[in-house]
Order: C-alpha cells, then sequence, then structure tokens
C-alpha cells in the first residue's frame, strides 16, 4: 500500500493511505490489526473509487498517546471530521470488527456524511466480549495482554481468526505482531484495548432503526470470535440492512476471501449507485 | 416426583456459578504458570541488567494489570526510581519516593502493603499520584541478591479491589526469584570472567616477560657470534698480514743481496763503475724503510687511542708535501690549498697520516701526459666536522678498481712502488676517528678523496 498521510484531528495525528479516483470509500479496521488488513482489497477497490485505509488513533503509524480517548465513540467522531477535513462528501463506510461498531455510531450521529455502510464480522450491542475493561478477568483482554507479549500466543489467536489453514502466512503474522513489537506499541495496543465499552453501542442501539441509507451486513460463519447473534440482530434492527453469509470466512475474513469481498462489496456499491 | 423448577434453575444457577469461579481459578493459575515461563523464558538470552529488570516490570505490569511497577534503590529515607513501567503513560516523572524509617523497619520483616482508605501512609499516595492515575493500593517488596544492595519494588494500583495484591504476592515474589536467579547468575559469570581476565592478563606477562629474555639472549648470542666472526676476519687478515709483510719484507733483501754480488764482482774486475748500484742498492734501502715505517703506522694505528688537539690544516699538508719531496715529479705538482678560519679538534697524527697518503698517491700517480700535475686541496670546518678534499688531476683510478684500493696490500699495478697498505691505513684512521671517506675517480681524468672527520670541539 502507499505511503501513509497524515491529518490533524483533536491535536492528534491521524494516518491514512489513500489510492483510486471515484467516490471516496473509507476503510475501518479492528483491533489487533490496522490499515494493513485492507492490502488486498484497498488497490481492487481503487480502480472504482477513492479509496482511504485509515489508522484509528492509537494504531498503525497514528498517534499513541495514552493520554487520548481510544474509545470507539471517539474514534467515530474523529473519523466523521476527517470525511469533512479531506471534504469528502458522502462516504462509503466499510469497517471491520471494532471498525464496524465505529461504523454503527457513525450511522447514526453523523448520517449526512454517509453513503452506504458495509459491516464486516462487526461488533454490536453487548455481545462482544468486553464490558468496559478494568482487569484482567475479561477472557478477551488476558488473551489480547498474552499475545502482546508472546508470539505464540499471538500465532495461536490469528489462525482461529482464519477459516482456512492457507488464509495464514509469515506475511500476515509479522503484519500484525509489528502492532505490538515494541514497548510503547503494547502500551497503546493494551490502552485501545481497555478503552473499548461496550456502553457505547447500547446507547445507540435504538436508533439503528432510523438509518436511511443501504447497510451491508457481512458474516463470516467460520468467525469463532463473535456471536453470530450480532448480525442476525443487526439486520432486523436496520430496516434497509441486508445481509451475506459467508461460509468459508473466519474472523479475517479479508485473508480468507479478499476477492468474494471485494466483488460483494463492488456489486452492493453498483446496485445502489443511482438511486 | 419432579422437582419444583424454580428450584431446579437455582440449583442450576448455583452449579453456573460455580463452575464459572472454577473455570475463572483455572484461568488464573493458567496465567500464573503462562507468567511464569514467559518471565523466564524471555530473560533466557538478555545479559543487560536494566534490560533484564524493565523486561519483568513490563511483564509483571501487562499480566497481572498493574498500572505502575518500579525498582528502587534506597538511600535513608527515600526510594529512588531505578527503572519503571507505566501502563497509564510513556514516562512517569516521579523519580523519588519518600518512606518514614518506620516503614522500612516493617519492610525488613517482608513486604509493605499499603492501601488508601486505611490513611496511614498518606503521603506515599501521594507522591505516586499522577495525571491519569491516582494509587488506591501500593505493594512494596524488598529485594537482595549477591550481586546487588538490597533494592525494592514498588507496584501501585489504581482498581477499587483494593485487595488485589493480597492475592498475588506470592506470584509476584515468585517472579522476582526468577528474575533474582537470573542476575545472580550474571553476577557470578562475570566475576568468573574477571578473574579469567586476570589469569589470562598475568599468563600474558609471564609470557613478554619471557620473550624479553629470550630476545636479550638472542641478542646476546646473536653478539658473541657477529665478535667471533670479526675476530676470525682479524685473524685472516693477520695471517695475510703475516705473509704478505715477510713476503714484502724478503723481496728488497733479495735484491740487495743481487746488488751486492754485483757490487763484488764489479770490485774484482776494478774497472766497473759502481755508482749505477749504489745509487739502486740506496733506492731498495729506501723502499724497505718506507715499507717498514707504514707497517709500524699501521700498527700504531692499531694499538694507539685518539688524542685530541687542535689541528692547523696548512701546516700539516705543507709538513706532508716536504716529507714527500723525494717522490719524483714531487717538486713539479702545482698544489692549491683551501682552508676556512674554523678551528678543528681530532688526533693529528692521524690527520697527518691520511694526508701523507692520499697526497703521496696523488703524486706517485700524476699524468705524466699532461702539462700540468695538480693537487687541489679544499678543506671547510663547521662545529660539526670538517669536510677534506683532496682532489689531482692523475690517471685516475678504473671503475673495476675502485672498490678495491681501500683492502690491506692491494696494489693497482705490479708496476706500483707502494706497500700497497697507505689506502688501507687510511680507512683504519678515518674509522678510528668516526669518520667516513668517499672517492670519486675517473680514468685519465684524476681522483677525488672525500674525507669527513668529526670536530671534538667540544672536547
Amino acid at each position: 500500500m502507499e505511503t501513509s498521510n497524515y491529518i490533524t484531528i483533536q491535536g492528534l495525528q491521524i494516518a491514512y493511505t489513500r489510492i483510486g479516483k471515484g467516490d471516496p470509500v473509507l476503510l475501518i479496521h479492528g483491533i489487533t490489526t490496522s490499515s494493513f488488513i485492507w492490502r488486498n482489497i484497498a488497490p481492487p477497490l481503487s480502480r472504482d473509487y477513492d479509496v482511504l485505509a485509515v489508522d484509528l488513533l492509537g494504531c498503525g503509524q497514528s498517534t499513541k498517546d495514552l493520554l487520548a480517548d481510544y474509545s470507539i465513540k471517539n474514534q467515530a467522531s474523529i473519523l466523521a471530521e476527517l470525511i469533512i477535513k479531506l471534504d469528502l462528501g458522502k462516504t462509503h463506510i466499510v469497517g471491520h470488527d471494532i471498525g464496524g461498531g465505529i461504523a454503527q455510531i457513525m450511522a447514526v450521529k453523523f448520517p449526512h456524511l454517509i453513503q452506504d455502510i458495509v459491516l464486516i464480522n462487526t461488533i454490536g450491542y453487548n455481545y462482544w466480549p468486553v464490558q468496559p475493561i478494568t482487569t484482567m478477568r475479561t477472557p478477551i483482554f488476558r488473551q489480547f495482554a498474552m499475545m502482546s507479549l508472546d508470539m505464540g500466543m499471538l500465532q495461536k489467536l490469528i489462525k482461529k481468526g482464519l477459516y482456512k489453514k492457507e488464509s495464514y502466512t509469515e506475511e500476515f503474522r509479522s503484519l500484525v505482531w509489528e502492532e505490538m513489537a515494541n514497548k510503547k506499541r503494547r502500551k497503546s495496543f493494551l490502552h485501545f484495548a481497555k478503552c473499548l465499552n461496550n456502553q457505547h453501542l447500547m446507547e445507540i442501539a435504538s436508533e439503528l432503526k432510523n438509518i436511511k441509507f443501504p447497510v451491508l451486513i457481512i458474516r463470516g460463519e467460520g468467525d469463532l470470535y463473535l456471536n453470530s447473534i450480532i448480525s442476525t440482530r443487526l439486520e432486523e434492527d436496520i430496516p434497509s440492512g441486508e445481509i451475506l453469509r459467508v461460509r468459508t470466512g473466519g474472523h479475517f475474513i479479508q485473508e480468507d476471501e479478499p476477492d468474494l469481498l471485494i466483488q460483494k462489496i463492488s456489486e452492493f456499491y453498483n446496485k445502489y449507485q443511482n438511486r | 416426583m419432579t422437582k419444583d423448577p424454580n428450584k431446579k434453575i437455582m440449583e442450576l444457577e448455583e452449579k453456573i456459578a460455580f463452575l464459572h469461579a472454577e473455570n475463572e481459578s483455572m484461568a488464573e493459575r493458567a496465567e500464573e504458570i503462562f507468567l511464569l515461563v514467559m518471565v523466564s523464558e524471555s530473560i533466557r538470552e538478555i545479559n543487560d541488567r536494566s534490560i533484564i529488570v524493565d523486561t519483568v516490570l513490563e511483564k509483571i505490569s501487562i499480566l497481572k494489570d498493574i498500572p505502575l511497577c518500579f525498582y528502587c534503590s534506597r538511600k535513608n529515607d527515600t526510594l529512588t526510581v531505578q527503572l519503571a513501567y507505566t501502563s497509564y503513560a510513556d514516562n512517569t516523572s516521579i523519580k523519588k519516593i519518600e518512606l518514614d524509617e518506620n516503614a522500612f523497619n516493617k519492610l525488613q520483616n517482608g513486604v509493605l502493603y499499603l492501601v488508601k482508605e486505611k490513611k496511614i501512609y498518606d503521603e506515599i499516595f501521594k507522591s505516586l499520584k499522577e495525571k491519569n492515575f491516582e494509587p488506591r493500593s501500593i505493594l512494596i517488596i524488598p529485594h537482595k541478591s549477591i550481586s546487588n544492595e538490597l533494592s525494592y519494588f514498588l507496584f501501585a494500583d489504581n482498581d477499587e479491589d483494593t485487595n488485589r495484591f493480597s492475592e498475588i504476592i506470592t506470584l509476584i515474589h515468585e517472579v522476582i526469584n526468577i528474575m533474582s536467579d537470573k542476575l545472580d547468575n550474571l553476577y557470578l559469570l562475570e566475576e568468573l570472567r574477571k578473574i579469567n581476565l586476570g589469569l589470562e592478563r598475568k599468563v600474558t606477562d609471564r609470557t613478554s616477560e619471557l620473550w624479553e629474555t629470550n630476545k636479550l639472549l638472542r641478542k646476546e648470542i646473536e653478539d658473541k657470534r657477529l665478535a667471533e666472526e670479526e675476530l676470525k676476519l682479524k685473524n685472516e687478515e693477520l695471517n695475510n698480514f703475516v705473509y704478505r709483510v715477510s713476503h714484502d719484507l724478503r723481496a728488497p733483501i733479495t735484491s740487495v743481496e743481487g746488488l751486492i754480488n754485483i757490487i763484488k764482482l764489479e770490485l774484482q774486475s776494478k774497472s766497473g763503475n759502481l755508482k749505477p748500484f749504489i745509487s739502486l742498492l740506496e733506492d731498495r734501502m729506501k723502499n724497505l724503510d718506507r715499507f717498514i715505517y707504514d707497517i709500524l703506522n699501521y700498527s700504531r694505528n692499531i694499538r694507539t687511542s685518539i688524542s685530541i688537539e687542535k689541528i692547523e690544516f696548512e701546516s700539516i699538508i705543507s709538513a706532508c708535501f716536504e716529507e714527500l719531496e723525494y717522490l719524483d715529479n714531487a717538486m713539479k705538482i702545482k698544489k692549491t690549498i683551501k682552508v676556512n678560519t674554523e678551528s678543528f679538534f681530532n688526533d693529528k697524527m692521524r690527520v697527518r697520516e691520511i694526508f701523507r697518503n692520499i697526497i703521496s698517491n696523488a703524486i706517485k700517480y700524476a699524468d705524466a701526459s699532461k702539462e700540468i700535475n695538480t693537487i687541489d686541496i679544499n678543506i671547510k670546518i663547521n662545529q660539526k666536522e670538517a669536510t677534506i678534499s683532496i682532489q689531482d688531476n692523475g690517471i685516475g683510478i678504473a671503475k673495476d678498481v675502485l672498490p678495491k684500493i681501500f683492502e690491506m696490500f692491494y696494489r693497482g699495478s705490479e708496476l706500483s712502488k707502494g706497500s700497497g697498505i697507505g689506502l688501507y691505513l687510511v680507512t683504519q684512521s678515518v674509522e678510528k676517528m668516526e669518520g667516513r671517506i668517499d672517492v670519486k675517480s675517473t680514468l685519465g681524468k684524476g681522483t677525488e678523496f672525500i674525507v669527513h672527520l668529526p670536530n671534538r670541539f667540544e672536547n
């Protein structure tokens, strides 16, 4: 992918890569990854679209300031400001994992900035296994802590996130490990995990029904991390929501089925193009 | 009979709670083992103490979710932060923590565990408060290993559950012990390395001492060998000398005997003219006398040491010419002498020998085909040395002969009348005076001797 661009929002540097021309598409990654998760998706998509893959605050090349608010609520505000500052206009949003949660908050809070939304293996409601994290007693945080320190644990967790054995590559492993490669990054990663709060999605749950633009919910049936109820409920709650279930996709479906993902996203965009 | 469903639900809920707790406890234990294994693995390859402690602090902080982990040294009542890990900030501004004597007394018996609500040691809580961190419980563990002074681990937590530390004290102790073992091992290895280094240095020193002695011995042997060689050479020279001297002494005597026989016969006939024979006889006797004179000079040069006195070159040179007037052509030679005014000190007798021999050669080997025969003597004296040039326009010396002229008994040709010892004597004298001599010559054009002699002015 291209070299990072930087934009200052809330006094913090936010990094993003940008390729292609056309309607803007904003790709939002989840936890344990950064914009690299879109490396197989963004280039093909950029043939028809102006694709921006952002590094969330505290991740990838973006600022790692432990005093900053890394919560999904604040990340949603930051990305809304990014769309305004870059003058993107109505933007196609694609969110994966935590990024899906951020997209939901944006959909409710900043609908005027959004063309449509694709939610891929997204978190939702309070089904994702984090409470306001304060202690190691939360299993997911314990796992994050261990993976930040131990390559073996990291490998195990990555493998669990993939449906196809062959999707596990040295490249993908090292890209994830890079996110926690030094003390500063580990601190930032764990601070990100601690800032996660189910409450932020519960607050907007009742407003999902007001979403007017198209929403595509993609669910990898092989996702062992997130409860399938999330996608089912989202489809029910969002009137314009449609669901696509991918039998051969794990949590990191971008690694398992990149071509299918590109195809389905393109079809989704084309379907509503002349609306 | 079916049980009351509510009761059944309650039972199941209890069971779930029990299983949940059991699961929780197993997870805790797994996590503890993970921490211990990970700490021990991660410091296995590290040899830097600070990095080891740093690594351990980070592992404890992350895996036991303790926001503040310090490693401190102590001076009086103050703990000074040596290494720190804070999960809430990249760096900490806390440098020192004041503790009273009472606290240290308690620490002597083990750990110090403080909870904010108990309102004791409030000062410590205040000193650990930072922008986005306010401690609720503090744990201080003294740590002693053979490699360092008593140091202290300090942990602080902002969790509402202030009892948390009491559950993990044992585990943290175990982690610290693992670290301690590693530090002790490093310390012992370092000590061992130092001892080894000392031993190595001793061996090196001893070896170099031996080497020096060996070198001296070898030099002594070499000196002895050179002295022996010189002695051998001298012996050979002496043998040669004895042979040549006896041969050269015999030749004129044989010649004189022959002449005496002729004179006897002439006397018997009473008619003969004896004059030419007596003149020849006189000649032979003079040659013999000169030869003996040279030999005596040679032996004197060897025997006598240098005697320094002021040297008046002009008078020495004039005396030499006077002494050599008997030689054929001596009177015909046109001589020029240039000497600068600087004083010169060295061995007069030897300087005179040098001039006598070189001038004598210049006269003997004057070129008869030339209209004028010249000897130009040019002497430049400075505080360091005298440079003496004696140049003639005589017959010159052939290139192949030139390198041999300073050898003992070397004669340029069979026609030479000299002893063959003159130039040898010159080099011996120059050497004895620590000077040097050069010669340049072109056949048919002439010869130049350049003698450098040190000025013994200071003596």
